[in-house]
């Protein structure tokens, strides 16, 4: 399993907060002279640039890109592979009968994996297309002959659920964005029903942040296309 | 007749005849506009079949609802005679003088803001629970858990607002304080209406922390597209999914809980013995509204532990609660990004 190398949140915020407000005041002030120069900063930094406002009434928005970039579509892609493999690996599970009587809980979780899975594959639409991720099936090969699988299901949804917090802070396009951000309040509550099925102390399942330690990278877990 | 010509009335019909052909084509355009998409267009038994049978979902009806009232509008626009004396529309009154609302800008300190203040309430919000008595046990080491963690969430959005050069909110939010907790526990006056407290005891305390969770977890979730930085997005659902993790804790300790949508299995853990202890009376604190012989049972729908495959946006707050600097001076540098 690759563990992400990257930094924390909060040490990430605490090095660059300082630094993001700077260059956004210089990409401003660089913005009302020369428009040129504002989009050359941009481009060094994973700020997305808000030039733009739209107007809701009496609010106003900073006008942001809403559809998936090149690079978004990448991501979907690899969104995509990791739910279509977390639905083959519940499958196994619920083949095997060794959780449930009747599944009722797995299949459940298999069907959110495999909505999710289409939503990306909506988004994305021929880029966003995948096959179930090959590396992350290999890494449950055996779950389905496990007589206590859910720790392993258990460590399934973490991951997924640290890979798409790290999408959503690569994600360029709204869209993708808040597609991600609909998925990880599911996958929170999945893992509090799973620690409580294994009767799991609570704060095992009640973290203070939901970081992205762990999270898998598409390097590790390569996409292959259909 | 004796009076009034045939030549007289062909003429008067042929007249509003050709007023009646002028204004079709305007009144049919105002039609689409209000019931019509472009399919309803194609279809129109489908559209007739919609518009008048009940075929009408809630957003449809919200459409509609919203339309009926400029309607009046565009058909009196409909009219032909540009010269009709305006005195002959009914006037009730004198329009009452309404205030414009303030222009407001939503940046990533506002929103950092608001977070911020929604965590103060929480923070609050469980104590207030927690002082009348209604957590106790297991309930209590949980609320104070969730308590604590809404403490770092807040120090967390404080730090991160200072880091964007805004001035940090560190006092809850008076817009959900006022129209969401007080009238829950103490009751009072929402909109116009006088409500009566509704956390009144442990169950009924339960079900307010749950819809407290919820509405932060929907709230930091509908602020990822209007955030203008990918960092700031993943820091709020950083907290975002773990307000939903509280929901989910909660929803297995109310009586009515299942585990997901659709399934009979009831949660194994101790907090749901907690709930079978508490559920005669949790019975009578979600069924009862109002107090002595008026009481009337009220059908709760049913909470789940994981509802859907999507987190819900329903419960969000607008931008109406949001924390908007009173000063614009005030107001950092990130509205930029």
């Amino acid at each position: 399993m690759d563990q992400s190398t990257s930094t924390s949140r909060r040490s990430f915020l605490r090095t660059t907060g300082a630094a993001g407000a700077t260059l956004a005041a210089g990409a401003a002030l660089a913005s009302s002279a020369l428009p040129g120069v504002a989009s050359a900063a941009d481009a060094t930094t994973t700020t997305v640039p808000t030039v733009a406002t739209i107007k809701t009434g009496n609010f106003t928005y900073a006008d942001l890109p809403k559809s998936p970039t090149p690079a978004d579509l990448q991501l979907i892609a690899f969104g995509n592979s990791l739910a279509l493999a977390a639905v083959q690996i519940y499958d196994a599970v619920i083949t095997a009968k060794t959780v449930e009587k009747d599944n009722d809980i797995l299949i459940s979780f298999r069907e959110n994996h495999r909505t999710q899975a289409g939503a990306f594959s909506a988004m994305g639409g021929t880029a966003g297309a995948a096959v179930a991720n090959r590396t992350l099936l290999s890494d449950y090969a055996g779950i389905g002959n496990a007589s206590q699988p859910l720790p392993m299901l258990n460590k399934l949804e973490e991951s997924l659920l640290a890979t798409y917090g790290n999408l959503l802070g690569t994600f360029v396009g709204t869209n993708p964005a808040a597609l991600s951000a609909s998925i990880l309040p599911i996958l929170a509550r999945q893992l509090v029903v799973l620690g409580q099925l294994q009767q799991l102390p609570p704060t095992t399942y009640l973290p203070s942040f939901d970081e992205t330690t762990g999270a898998l990278t598409i390097s590790a877990y390569p996409v292959e296309r259909v | 007749m004796s009076d009034f010509s045939r030549d007289e009335l062909r003429r008067s019909l042929r007249e509003l005849d050709v007023l009646q052909r002028e204004a079709m084509p305007r009144w049919r355009s105002a039609l689409q506009q209000i019931f019509g998409d472009s399919k309803a267009s194609a279809d129109p038994n489908a559209a007739r079949e919609a518009a008048t049978v009940g075929g009408l979902s809630r957003r449809r009806l919200l459409t509609i609802g919203g339309l009926s009232v400029a309607s009046t509008a565009v058909l009196a626009a409909c009219g032909k005679d540009k010269s009709a004396d305006p005195a002959v529309v009914p006037i009730a009154g004198n329009q009452a003088a309404v205030g414009s609302a303030p222009e407001r800008t939503i940046d990533n300190t506002v929103l950092l803001r608001t977070a911020s203040s929604l965590e103060y309430t929480a923070i609050d919000a469980y104590q207030a629970a927690i002082d009348a008595g209604f957590l106790t046990g297991d309930l209590l080491a949980a609320a104070r858990l969730f308590q604590g963690q809404h403490r770092e969430h807040a120090a967390l959005f404080v730090q991160t607002t200072s880091e964007l050069g805004g001035v940090p909110v560190t006092t809850r939010n008076d817009v959900v304080w006022d129209q969401l907790v007080v009238p829950a526990f103490k009751g009072g006056t929402v909109g116009g209406k006088e409500v009566k407290a509704t956390v009144v005891d442990t169950p009924s305390a339960v079900i307010f922390a749950h819809s407290l969770e919820n509405v932060a977890g929907s709230t930091y979730q509908s602020m990822v597209p209007i955030l203008t930085t990918a960092e700031l997005r993943q820091t709020v659902m950083s907290v975002g999914s773990v307000e939903t993790r509280h929901a989910a804790v909660l929803a297995g300790v109310i009586a009515t809980n299942k585990y997901i949508a659709g399934s009979a299995a009831v949660p194994p853990s101790a907090a749901a013995d907690q709930a079978a202890a508490a559920a005669p009376t949790t019975v009578a604190a979600t069924t009862t509204t109002v107090a002595g012989d008026e009481a009337a049972p009220v059908k709760r729908d049913p909470v789940y532990q994981v509802p859907g495959p999507f987190g819900s946006l329903v419960d969000a707050l607008g931008p109406n609660s949001y924390e908007y600097y009173e000063n614009p001076a005030n107001a950092s540098t990130t509205t930029a990004g």
